[in-house]
C-alpha cells in the first residue's frame, strides 16, 4: 500500500499523467467526435465496431479517459498530502534549536563576536528581522525568523486547485447535461433532448420564447451587432421573463440558457406573389404561406406555394435541391390548381423576376418578397460542478503567482559562547537573499 | 494616420536592427545606446499604431492575425527592451529583434482594414484571455531564442571553443536564469489566458471546456511547461534540458496558435 | 613650447638600472616639485611602474631641458649619469605624443594588451595634478589621449581577451557562473599554480574556499595563505559536493577525480553546474566527466590552447590598434600646436 502511495506521489507518475492525458486527447483531435456520423462507418469499416465500443468516437466522454482524470486525481490527492506534511514539518513546525555545526554549514552564515552585551544585540538583530517581514519562532536557544511562508502554501493551493477543477469536471460529468432548444417565437418547451446521451431531460418549468430580435452593423450587413430572446420562464404559478442575450446568459433552478445561434424558420416563410396575364398586366396581388391554398380572385384557380429553397441549386440529375439555409438564391415551387384540371408546379426565383419556367402557365407569376420568422437556438446547460471548477481556476492563478513569484527563506539567531550566529538559507532566488541577508548584517555591524 | 505609424515603425525597428548588428561586431556605446533607443522609439511608435486601432474599435486590438502577430511583435520587443535596460544584455536585441521583425512583417502581410467586432468577442474574460494569450506567447518565443543561444554557448564551453562567439554571447548561468523567468512568467500568463479563455466559453456556449483541437493544443502546451517546472524543480532538469524543453513548448505553442486553425478546418469558426 | 619624454623601460633596461630609477609612491609629490622646480619645466608628470619609468614634461629650451633632467635622474637618485646614460631614451613633440598613446594603449608593454597600464598612467596624472605639477597643455592633452585608448580599447579586442592560465580559468568560471560572488571553489593538491588560479578567483569575489592535500599540513598552509579552510583527503566529495569550481593539481599519476562519483554528486547536487580545472600532468581528473551533464572540465592543454589563440588575436588587433594610436597621435598634435601658436 506504502509503495502504490509513493509511486501515485512521484514526479515520474505526474509526468506520466501529463503525457497520457496529452496524447489521448490528441487522439480525439484526429478522429471526428460524433457517434452518430455515417461518414465515420464507411471510414473505419469493419472497424467501427470496435472503436465505438472503446468509445474513439466519443473519447472525452468514454469510461477510460474520465477513468484516466480520476486517477490522475488521486495521484494530485497524494502529492498534495505529501507537500502538506513537508510544509508542516518546514513551516508550521521548523526546527529552530540546531548545532552549531549545521548552522556553520548554511551557504549564508556571519558570527559576530560583540561583547559584553550579546542579548541586547541579538533582541536587535530580532527587532530589524521582525521589521522586515519576517515572523519570529523562539526555540530554546535559537530563534528562527523566516518570511515568504506563503509560497510554501501557493504550491500546496496550485496543486488544491487542479482537484477541484477535476472534480467539478467530474461532478458535471456525472450530474450535469447539455442540450440544444430550438425555438419558435411563441413557442413553449418543457423538455430539453440531451446532446450526447439521446435521452430527452424535464426541465421541470416551461420556457417560452416571446420575441427574438436580431440587428446588424450598418455598414457591413452581414454581421450582427447584437442577437437575443426575449423569454419567459413559467414554473406553476410563477412566471419571470428573462432575456437572453450573447454572452449574457439566464440562470433558472441551476439550468443556463445561452444564445447560441439563430436560424430562419423556413416553414414560416410568406410570399408576396404579383400575377400578371399572358400580356404582362398584373391582375392580383396576394400572399400565401408554405402549403398555404390562394384563391385567384375571379379565375378558379388556387395557388399553394410547396416547396422553398432559400439557396436553389440544381444536382448532376437536375433536381433541384437547396445549397444552404443561406438566402444567396431564393426560389419557390408554386402549384396551380384548378377543380378538374391537372396541377401544374413550376419554381419562381426572386432574384430573376423576369424568368418564367417553360411550363405552360396560364398566368405569368412574379414573387416580389417573402416573409420568414426567425427561431432561437438556445443552448442549455446544467453543470453541477461549475462552482468547484471556478474556484479551481481562482486557486490555480493564485497558488502559481504565490509560488512561482515568492520564495521562503530562514534566518536563524543563535547566541552560542561569546559570539552570536546568524545563518540563513532560502529556496530559490540566491541573488535577492543575499542582498538582504548582507543588509541584515551590515544594518548589525552599524548598530553596534 | 495608421500606416504612417506603421512605416515609422518598420523603419525605426530596421535602423535598431542595423545597431544591434553593428553592436554585434563592434561592441561601443555609441551603438549600444542608439539601439536601445531607436528601440523603445519604434516600439513605442508601434504601440500608437495598436492604440488607434484600438480606439476605433472600442477594442483590444487583437481581432484578426494582423492584429494578433502585431500585437505578439510588440510583447516580444517590450520584454528585449527591458532585459536590455535590467541585465545589460545587448547582444540578445541581434539574435531576437529579427524575429519580431519577421513577426511583424508577417502580420502586415495580413494588414486587414478595420472590421467590427463579432459579438461573441465582446465579453469582459475573452478581453483578459487574448491580451494574456499573447503575453505568454511573446514569452515564450523570447525564451526560445534564449534557449538556443543558450545550446550554442554551451557547446562551446563543453567543447573547448572559446573565441569570439562565446565572447560575444551572455554566460550560461544568465541565460538559463533568464530562461527561467521568462518560462514561469509565460506560464502563469498562459494559465490566466487559459482560465480566462475557459470563463468565456462557459458564458459564451455554455461550456467551460469543450475539447476542441485548440483546447487540446493549449493543454498540451500548458502541459509541456508545467512538465518543465517539475522536472526543474524537482530533478534539478536546468540548462540544456530546460532549453529543449522550451523548444519544444515553442513548437506546440506555435502549432496551438497557427497550426490548429489551418489544419482542422472550421472548427474553430466559434460562430457564424 | 615642446613636449619630451626622458626614460627607460624594460625594453632596453635591465631591471638592476630600472629599479635604481624608479620612484616610488612616496617620493612622488618630492620629484614633482624637484621637477617644478626647473626652471625650463612647465608642466610634469612622472610614470613610474616596474617596468618603466618615464618623465612626461612640456618645456622651454628643450636642448638645456634634457640636459637638466638627466641631471634630475643623476641627482635625485644620487647616482652617477654614466650608470644609466646609455639606457635612456628621449622623445620629442610628435614622437613623444605616439609614445604617450602607445605606452597607454598597453602597446609598448611586456605583454601587449595588458590593461594595468592605463591605470597607471592615469593614476600618475592625478597624482601630477594634485601636486599642481599639470596646466592647461598636459591638462587637455591627457583627456584627449583618454578617449583615444577607450577608442582602442571599444573598437579592437586588444586587452579584452586574457592570455594567462589563470585569467582564462577566471573568464571561462564568469563564462559558466556569469558572477564569481557566492561561489564556492575546492583546491586540491597544494602546487604553486592551483595557489595563483584560486587568488585570482578569490580577487573576484569567491566566498568560500576549501583546500585539500594528501598531507593535511600542506592544506592547512595553502588555506591559511589563501584565506581558506582545510578538509580531510577522505571527505574531499562531501565538498565537492557543496562546490562550483574544483581545482586540481596534485603529483599523483593516477585520477583523483572519479568519473562515476562526480555522475552521483550531480544528481545529489540537482544538477547545479560544476567546473572542473585539471593543472595537473599527468592528468587527475577522469576526461570522461566532461559528457556530465553540466559539468564542464578543462586541463592544462585546453587552457594553454586558449592562451595561444587569445594571443594570435591580440596580435592580430595590434596593427588596427597602431592606426588609430596614429591618427589619435595626429589629433593631439594638432592641438599642441593650435596652442603653441596662441601663446606665442
Amino acid at each position: 500500500m506504502g509503495n502504490i502511495w509513493n509511486k501515485l506521489k512521484s514526479i515520474k507518475t505526474a509526468i506520466l499523467f501529463f503525457i497520457l492525458i496529452s496524447l489521448t486527447s490528441l487522439v480525439g483531435t484526429f478522429i471526428l467526435q460524433d457517434t452518430n456520423s455515417e461518414q465515420l462507418k464507411e471510414t473505419y469499416g469493419a472497424f467501427y465496431g470496435l472503436f465505438n465500443l472503446i468509445g474513439l468516437f466519443d473519447l472525452y466522454n468514454s469510461w477510460w479517459f474520465i477513468g484516466l482524470l480520476a486517477v490522475f486525481c488521486l495521484s494530485i490527492a497524494a502529492c498534495s498530502l505529501d507537500r502538506f506534511s513537508s510544509i508542516y514539518k518546514q513551516v508550521v513546525t521548523p526546527p529552530v534549536d540546531l548545532s552549531d555545526e549545521y548552522l556553520k554549514n548554511l551557504k549564508y552564515y556571519h558570527e559576530f563576536k560583540i561583547q559584553p552585551d550579546l542579548k541586547e544585540t541579538e533582541a536587535s538583530v530580532g527587532k530589524l528581522l521582525e521589521k522586515g517581514g519576517f515572523s519570529k519562532m523562539t526555540g530554546k536557544d535559537a530563534t528562527l525568523f523566516h518570511k515568504g511562508i506563503l509560497s510554501r502554501w501557493g504550491v500546496l493551493i496550485a496543486h488544491v486547485s487542479v482537484l477541484f477543477v477535476l472534480v467539478g469536471a467530474l461532478l458535471g460529468y456525472f450530474f450535469g447535461f447539455k442540450g440544444h432548444l430550438n425555438l419558435k417565437e411563441g413557442q413553449s418547451v418543457s423538455i430539453v433532448n440531451s446532446d450526447k446521451k439521446n435521452i430527452s431531460i424535464p426541465l421541470g418549468f416551461d420556457i417560452k420564447l416571446n420575441k427574438f430580435q436580431v440587428e446588424f452593423y450598418k455598414n457591413n450587413p452581414e454581421t450582427p451587432k447584437t442577437f437575443l430572446s426575449r423569454v419567459e420562464i413559467t414554473d406553476g404559478a410563477v412566471k419571470s421573463p428573462g432575456t437572453i442575450e450573447v454572452n449574457h446568459p439566464i440562470n433558472y433552478k441551476g439550468i443556463s440558457f445561452y444564445q447560441a445561434s439563430y436560424g430562419q424558420d423556413e416553414e414560416s416563410a410568406r410570399f408576396n406573389l404579383s400575377v400578371q396575364n399572358l400580356q404582362g398586366k398584373e391582375i392580383a396581388k396576394i400572399k400565401a404561406g408554405l402549403n398555404e391554398q390562394v384563391p385567384l380572385p375571379g379565375t378558379g384557380y388556387f395557388v399553394k406555394p410547396v416547396l422553398f429553397y432559400p439557396d436553389f441549386k440544381l444536382d448532376e440529375n437536375m433536381k433541384p435541391f437547396s445549397a444552404s439555409a443561406e438566402s444567396n438564391n431564393p426560389a419557390v415551387c408554386l402549384k396551380l390548381i384548378k377543380a378538374k384540371e391537372k396541377d401544374i408546379e413550376f419554381w419562381v426565383f426572386l432574384g430573376m423576376a423576369e424568368f418564367h419556367s417553360k411550363k405552360k402557365t396560364p398566368f405569368l407569376f412574379k414573387c416580389l418578397d417573402y416573409e420568414q420568422s426567425n427561431y432561437s437556438v438556445l443552448q442549455v446547460v446544467k453543470d453541477p460542478g461549475v462552482p468547484f471548477v471556478y474556484t479551481g481556476f481562482a486557486l490555480l492563478i493564485l497558488g502559481l503567482a504565490l509560488s512561482l513569484f515568492m520564495y521562503y527563506r530562514r534566518i536563524w539567531v543563535k547566541v552560542s559562547g561569546d559570539k552570536i550566529i546568524i545563518a540563513g538559507m532560502a529556496n530559490r532566488d540566491p541573488v535577492t537573499f543575499e542582498e538582504e541577508f548582507e543588509k541584515i548584517i551590515n544594518q548589525v555591524k552599524t548598530k553596534s | 494616420m495608421e500606416l504612417i505609424l506603421i512605416y515609422a515603425t518598420v523603419f525605426l525597428y530596421l535602423l535598431s536592427l542595423a545597431a544591434y548588428w553593428l553592436y554585434f561586431f563592434r561592441k561601443t556605446p555609441l551603438f549600444e545606446y542608439s539601439s536601445l533607443i531607436v528601440l523603445g522609439l519604434g516600439g513605442l511608435s508601434h504601440l500608437c499604431s495598436l492604440l488607434y486601432r484600438s480606439m476605433i474599435l472600442n477594442y483590444l486590438p487583437l481581432t484578426s492575425s494582423y492584429e494578433t502577430l502585431s500585437f505578439l511583435s510588440f510583447c516580444i520587443i517590450l520584454i528585449i527592451l527591458l532585459i536590455q535596460l535590467r541585465h545589460k544584455i545587448t547582444v540578445l536585441g541581434s539574435f531576437i529583434l529579427p524575429v519580431a521583425l519577421l513577426i511583424f512583417i508577417v502580420a502586415l502581410g495580413m494588414y486587414k482594414e478595420i472590421e467590427p467586432v463579432k459579438l461573441i468577442f465582446r465579453n469582459r474574460w475573452f478581453s483578459v484571455h487574448l491580451p494574456f494569450v499573447f503575453l505568454s506567447y511573446a514569452n515564450f518565443v523570447m525564451s526560445l531564442g534564449i534557449s538556443i543561444v543558450y545550446l550554442i554557448q554551451e557547446h562551446q564551453v563543453k567543447s573547448h571553443r572559446i573565441g569570439k562567439v562565446s565572447h560575444a554571447l551572455p554566460s550560461l548561468a544568465m541565460l538559463d536564469s533568464l530562461n527561467y523567468k521568462l518560462l514561469s512568467l509565460g506560464l502563469v500568463f498562459l494559465s490566466i489566458g487559459i482560465v480566462a479563455g475557459a470563463v468565456w466559453e462557459k458564458e459564451a456556449f455554455g461550456s467551460y471546456w469543450m475539447w476542441s483541437p485548440k483546447e487540446v493544443w493549449a493543454l498540451i502546451t500548458a502541459l509541456i511547461y508545467f512538465s518543465w517546472l517539475h522536472l526543474r524543480f524537482f530533478k534539478g532538469w536546468r540548462g540544456k534540458k530546460s532549453a529543449f524543453f522550451s523548444i519544444a513548448g515553442f513548437l506546440s505553442m506555435a502549432f496551438t496558435y497557427l497550426g490548429v486553425n489551418t489544419l482542422f478546418k472550421g472548427f474553430h469558426n466559434f460562430i457564424k | 613650447m615642446e613636449i619630451i619624454i626622458v626614460g627607460l623601460s624594460h625594453k632596453n633596461a635591465p631591471v638592476e638600472i630600472r629599479e635604481k630609477l624608479a620612484f616610488q609612491d612616496n617620493e612622488l609629490n618630492a620629484a614633482l616639485a624637484g621637477l617644478k622646480a626647473l626652471p625650463m619645466v612647465k608642466e610634469a608628470v612622472i610614470l613610474s611602474t616596474c617596468n618603466r619609468v618615464e618623465l612626461y614634461l612640456v618645456v622651454k629650451e628643450l636642448e638645456k631641458a634634457e640636459e637638466a633632467i638627466k641631471e634630475f635622474f643623476s641627482g635625485y637618485h644620487k647616482i652617477n649619469r654614466s650608470f644609466f646614460e646609455q639606457h635612456l631614451y628621449t622623445y620629442v613633440g610628435s614622437e613623444a605624443l605616439r609614445h604617450i598613446i602607445r605606452v597607454s594603449a598597453s602597446l609598448d608593454s611586456m605583454v601587449v594588451g595588458e590593461t594595468q597600464i592605463f591605470g597607471q598612467v592615469k593614476e600618475a596624472y592625478a597624482r601630477a595634478r594634485q601636486n599642481g605639477a599639470v596646466a592647461k597643455i598636459f591638462g587637455n592633452l591627457f583627456q584627449k589621449m583618454f578617449a583615444v585608448i577607450k577608442r582602442i580599447r571599444t573598437e579592437t579586442e586588444i586587452g579584452r581577451l586574457p592570455v594567462s592560465v589563470s585569467s582564462i580559468a577566471v573568464d571561462l568560471a564568469e563564462k559558466i557562473f556569469e558572477t564569481l560572488e557566492e561561489k564556492t571553489i575546492v583546491i586540491v593538491g597544494a602546487g604553486s599554480m592551483s595557489e595563483l588560479t584560486a587568488k585570482h578567483l578569490i580577487k573576484k569575489g569567491v566566498k568560500k574556499v576549501f583546500v585539500s592535500n594528501r598531507s593535511y599540513e600542506n592544506a592547512v598552509e595553502l588555506a591559511a595563505r589563501v584565506g581558506g579552510e582545510a578538509i580531510k583527503y577522505e571527505s574531499l566529495y562531501d565538498y565537492v559536493l557543496k562546490a562550483d569550481i574544483v581545482i586540481v593539481s596534485t603529483g599523483a599519476p593516477h585520477f583523483v577525480i572519479l568519473r562515476d562519483e562526480i555522475n552521483r554528486c550531480m544528481q545529489k547536487r540537482n544538477q547545479k553546474p560544476l567546473f572542473f580545472i585539471d593543472i595537473s600532468v599527468p592528468r587527475n581528473i577522469d576526461p570522461k566527466i566532461n559528457d556530465l551533464e553540466n559539468v564542464y572540465l578543462y586541463n592544462i592543454d585546453d587552457l594553454e590552447s586558449i592562451v595561444n589563440n587569445n594571443k594570435d588575436e591580440r596580435a592580430k588587433c595590434i596593427s588596427k590598434a597602431e592606426e588609430i594610436a596614429e591618427k589619435g597621435k595626429e589629433d593631439l598634435l594638432k592641438y599642441f600646436n593650435s596652442i603653441v601658436l596662441k601663446s606665442s
